[in-house]
Order: structure tokens, then sequence, then C-alpha cells
């Protein structure tokens, strides 16, 4: 936002947005650690910054949870590559859905993903899945 | 809180328990990893110690004041012991995200839960490790004191690899009598148990213990001095919310982990539950641009009182440039090691504001160019063993790679043989002689003799050298 916000004052906006028309859209980047700080309660609101997250393309680096099985067309993104506190919590992973035809190569090494991210209680068969979402776009 | 059930609901007969279990639906529940795994009727020992175990359960509701046995409708409680079974097996065999949930569920279900619960975790720590972490961390939220009892007996079994859980459930559930227990886990080896001795004493309220606590102000790991210093605000102690205030400032990493910025993110939370307003602070800016919010802060947490001496461990630091290889040792029974072995030959010691040990000229130089060859022949494997609660990490950044590369050492509570792979194995055992033995930090005191211990029991015992 605060590069708009900049070429606004300077009055360059017209020609900032006419210049990115049709151009990909550029990620917000997410820090991990203010999704995996949260004080969660299944049911209570999300603090606003991360409810204003919703919808929006974003990058997140993290890790693949230890234990991402390989080929698989989703993993769980965490904050460290460890996972060594027991199975995560729902706010401590973001649950990633590969781009079509890609599937998981596990790596402990630190990844960078880019996607739309979704926030919100996902439920199925009387428990909730997840609570962060994102639809990649690319992993490296 | 647990939902109390009436231990009426418990005694049949052995018998029609198999019944009930054979004609309960097994429901799949799209695990992430492993299929499900349907649950055998019990029978033979399994089944006595059942019987038992409901005498048991029994016992005690009655001991507390429950009403007589009644008899319930027998497809209630066919259906309670169905739900029973389904929740062990989703918090065993679902996905990790669902496991936890389930074991919560059987907190809910109370008497007939514990009942099999009791039954299922056998006679041994090994037997109640094969119930798996998950299960382990509500058992003594089940109201039954045979399965806190097994708990306890776990938890004091140092080769049981879910002792954070044990502590942490058994925290959650402080009863008064165990206080001389939860008092011997203030100097546990692993830290998960440390924190949770925290939330013991906050369930008991030994405010008559308050040294205990503020003596884990200057704990290695920095959870658990959160922990202890959020408890001492809350038990009115004035000025240790500096700590947290510290941590604000932190700008450590480990490789490419972002220790510090987990630490303010972590630290900012606590602060605006205790303190509300933080003027403004962003935990992505340097602490440069944050200098008024931490001053407002710092001032709002001191609230007029002089402010405490930081012991060094506590005290924020930097990133350092020019890390090279790193060694991580996680460990649910020997604890955790993290080591840095920087280009300017320092070795570092320990997370946030680790302990320097200099290093003689070209050490680290040596130890790259050992290093390089070994696990280029590795290839682009980069995980051996199989996910769970002991982790082993080598990183290896030297600067004329874009990438660091990490290898990963992982294995659940069963011992594998020949784990760590020769190469690895070959490139730490040349990483252990550059380690003191001891030193005056608290880090560094008996440091090499405890990493071999960790090493051991994570990916193998060290190979003896040919030298």
């Amino acid at each position: 936002m605060k590069p708009l916000a900049a070429a606004l004052l300077l009055g360059l906006a017209p020609l900032t947005l006419a210049a990115s028309a049709g151009a990909p859209e550029d990620p917000e980047e997410v820090s991990i650690q203010l999704l995996t700080t949260i004080d969660y309660q299944r049911g209570r609101r999300l603090p606003p910054e991360i409810e204003e997250l919703d919808g929006r393309y974003v990058s997140i680096e993290g890790y693949m949870n230890l234990g991402t099985e390989e080929g698989l067309p989703s993993f769980y993104l965490v904050s460290d590559a460890c996972g060594c506190g027991g199975s995560p919590k729902l706010h401590h992973f973001v649950d990633v859905t590969l781009p079509d035809g890609e599937i998981t190569e596990y790596t402990p090494e630190a990844i960078l993903v880019v996607g739309r991210f979704e926030v919100g209680e996902k439920r199925e068969g009387g428990f909730v899945t997840s609570l962060y979402r994102l639809q990649a776009d690319s992993v490296e | 809180m647990t939902a109390r059930r009436n231990a009426s609901l418990a005694l049949r007969p052995a018998g029609r328990v198999l019944a009930t279990v054979l004609a309960a639906p097994v429901v799949a529940l799209a695990p992430l990893s492993g299929p499900a795994v349907a649950l055998a009727p019990l029978s033979g020992p399994a089944a006595e110690l059942l019987a038992s175990a409901r005498a048991e359960v029994s016992a005690d509701a009655q001991g507390e004041g429950s009403a007589g046995v009644q008899d319930e409708a027998p497809a209630a409680e066919a259906a309670e012991v169905a739900e029973v079974d389904r929740m062990l097996e989703a918090a065993r065999e679902a996905s990790p995200a669902v496991r936890p949930q389930a074991a919560r569920r059987l907190v809910e279900l109370g008497a007939p839960a514990a009942e099999r619960l009791l039954a299922e975790a056998g006679e041994s720590p090994a037997d109640l490790a094969r119930l798996g972490t998950d299960v382990v961390e509500v058992l003594g939220e089940l109201e039954s004191s045979a399965l806190r009892a097994k708990v306890w007996d776990a938890l004091g079994e140092p080769d049981f690899p879910w002792r954070p859980a044990a502590a942490r459930t058994l925290a959650r559930s402080a009863r008064p009598e165990e206080r001389a227990r939860f008092r011997t886990l203030r100097a546990d080896p692993l830290s998960p148990v440390r924190d949770a001795a925290v939330e013991a004493y906050e369930q008991l309220e030994l405010r008559d213990a308050a040294d205990e606590v503020r003596a884990l102000l200057a704990d290695e790991n920095d959870r658990v001095r959160r922990s202890a210093a959020v408890l001492l605000d809350r038990w009115g102690e004035p000025g240790v919310l500096l700590w947290l205030v510290e941590d604000l400032k932190r700008e450590d990493r480990f490789f490419a982990q972002r220790t510090g910025k987990a630490a303010r993110y972590a630290s900012m939370r606590a602060l605006a539950e205790r303190l509300g307003d933080l003027h403004g602070y962003d935990p992505e800016a340097p602490a440069e641009e944050n200098a008024e919010a931490l001053a407002r802060i710092t001032e709002d947490a001191l609230d007029g009182h002089p402010a405490p001496e930081l012991p060094r461990v506590a005290r924020a630091s930097r990133a350092t440039d020019g890390d090279v290889i790193g060694l991580e040792l996680r460990s649910c029974r020997r604890g955790e090691h993290f080591l840095r072995w920087n280009a300017n030959d320092v070795l570092y010691v320990g997370q946030g504001n680790p302990t320097a040990v200099e290093l003689p000229a070209g050490t680290v130089a040596r130890l790259v160019e050992a290093a390089r060859p070994r696990l280029d022949a590795l290839g682009k494997r980069r995980m051996w063993g199989e996910p769970g609660c002991d982790v082993e990490q080598l990183h290896f950044a030297p600067p004329d790679e874009r990438r660091p590369r990490s290898y990963q050492v992982a294995k659940g509570y069963e011992e594998i043989e020949g784990l760590r792979p020769a190469e690895l194995d070959a490139l730490v055992r040349e990483l252990v002689p550059t380690l003191p033995e001891t030193g005056a930090d608290p880090r560094l005191v008996d440091l090499r003799a405890n990493v071999l211990e960790a090493l051991a029991v994570l990916g193998g015992p060290l190979e003896p050298s040919d030298e």
C-alpha cells in the first residue's frame, strides 16, 4: 500500500495504475509469526489484522511440516522445521494447496509460498480442519 | 473444563463390551498421513485390564460423591462406547489438525473414555507411548487417579517420548498434593516441561514459591522466561514485564529461522494483553524505528518502579553475519542444542543471545572444506528417518552458495539403527571436537558430553574415529 500512497502524493497515481493494468499482482508479504502467535479459541473471532487478510494475494515464508508425505497436492506450512511440539495447533499452520498438477516433495529448508489467502474455520466431519488456507501460485 | 459423567454408565460385563465394539461403525476421517485403522475388539489381557479399569474409575467417581449405579438405556451406552472408539481412533490416526480435537473430545466423554484409555495405557511407559502424543496430551484431564499415576510414571522416565505432553496435561489439571512433584520439574532438561511447571505453579497458586518462578527468569529458553514473567506479573511483582519488553528488540536468527521475530510477536501479544496500548509498536520494523514506542512501553511496564537487571541470556541481540555451519538438536528425551560455527572462527551456543566461544584460527574454514564433499555426496536428498519427537538438523551456508542447505534426521520413539547417513556422521565427528567441554556460561557446562548424548539418541552414536 505504501508505494501506491507515495505515488498518489506525487501525482503519479494515474500513470502508475495504467502501467500496472494487466500486470501480475504483487503479493503482500505476511509473516507467518503474525498468524501463529495468536491466542486462538474455536469459534472466537480472529484479530482484525488477520481477518483483513482474507482474500488477499500474499507471500509467506515458512517450512513444510515435518511428516509431509510426498506426492500429495497439499501440505501444512509451519513456522519452523522441527514441529517438535506435537501436532500443530490450528493456528500454527497454513494449509497450502499446490497449483494444478504439482505434488509435494518434502524439503526441510525454508520456502516461500505465494497465492490467494483464506481465513476462517473450515469444518469437516465435525472438526475444524484448518484456520488458514492458501491456494498457491508458486512455491520456491 | 471436563464434562463429568455419571459413573453408573461404566459397568458392563466385558463380553457385552466386545459385542458393542464390533458393532460400532468405523469412520474414516481422511487423514493427511496414513490410512485410518480400525481398532481391534478387546480380548485376553486387554479385556481384563478394561474390567479392572472400570472398577478403578468407578471407585474414583464414587469416592468423589457421585450417585449410585443406575441402569442406562443399552442403546445410549453402546453409542457412547462407539463414540469413544471413534474419537480414540481419530486421536491416533486422523490428520494432524484433527487429532488434538478428537483427543479433547475424549475428555468431554468422561468416565467411559477414561476406562478405555486406562485399559489401552497398558502396564509401562512404553505401552503408554503407543497412544501417541495427542492422546497423552489429555490423559491428566480425564479425572482418573489411575491414569494420572501412569502419566506421572511416564514423565519420570527419561526415555518416554511424550514427556512435554505428559507435563502439560498434568499441569493443566494440577492437584495440590502434587506440589512437590511439580517443583522438581523446574530443573527438567526439556524446556517444554519447565514451561509446564510454570503453568502448574499458576494452577496451584503457589505464590509462596514466587522465588522459584523468579529463578526461571534466567532460563536459557525464552518461552520459559516469558511464562515466568507473565505469571509473576499476575502475582503483582513489579518490573518483570521488562523481560517481554526486551524481547520486542530481538533481531536474532538461527540460519533461516527468524527466532527474534517469533519472540517479538509472542511478547507483543502477551504485553498487549497485560498493558493494552503498545503505542504503535511494529514487530516488522527494526528496533530503531520502534524507539519511541519502546520507551513508552517500558515506562508502562515499570509503572514507576525501578528497572530490574536482566540476566545476559534474556538480553536482546542482533543477527550475526557469516554463520556457515549449524547443528540443531531437538530431542524429546535429551533437550535442545543450537550451535553455529561462524566464518570468524566463533562458535555460538544457544538461541536468542547466545554465548560465544573463540575457536583457533582457520577452524571453520577447515570444517567447510571437510563438509562440502560429504554433503555433495548426499545429492538432493535432505531428510532421513520418519517424523517424530527427535530431530537432528545440519545447516550449511557457505558464502559462495546462493541458498543454505539443511539436512534433517528425524525419528519417533523407536530406535532406528544406522539412521544418520555415513557422510553426515563423518561431518558431525569433525564438529564435535571443536565444542568446549565446559565453560563459565551455564550453556557451556558439560556441553560436549551433552551434545554427544543428544546425538546418540537422535541419529545414533557417532562411529568411532579412525584416528
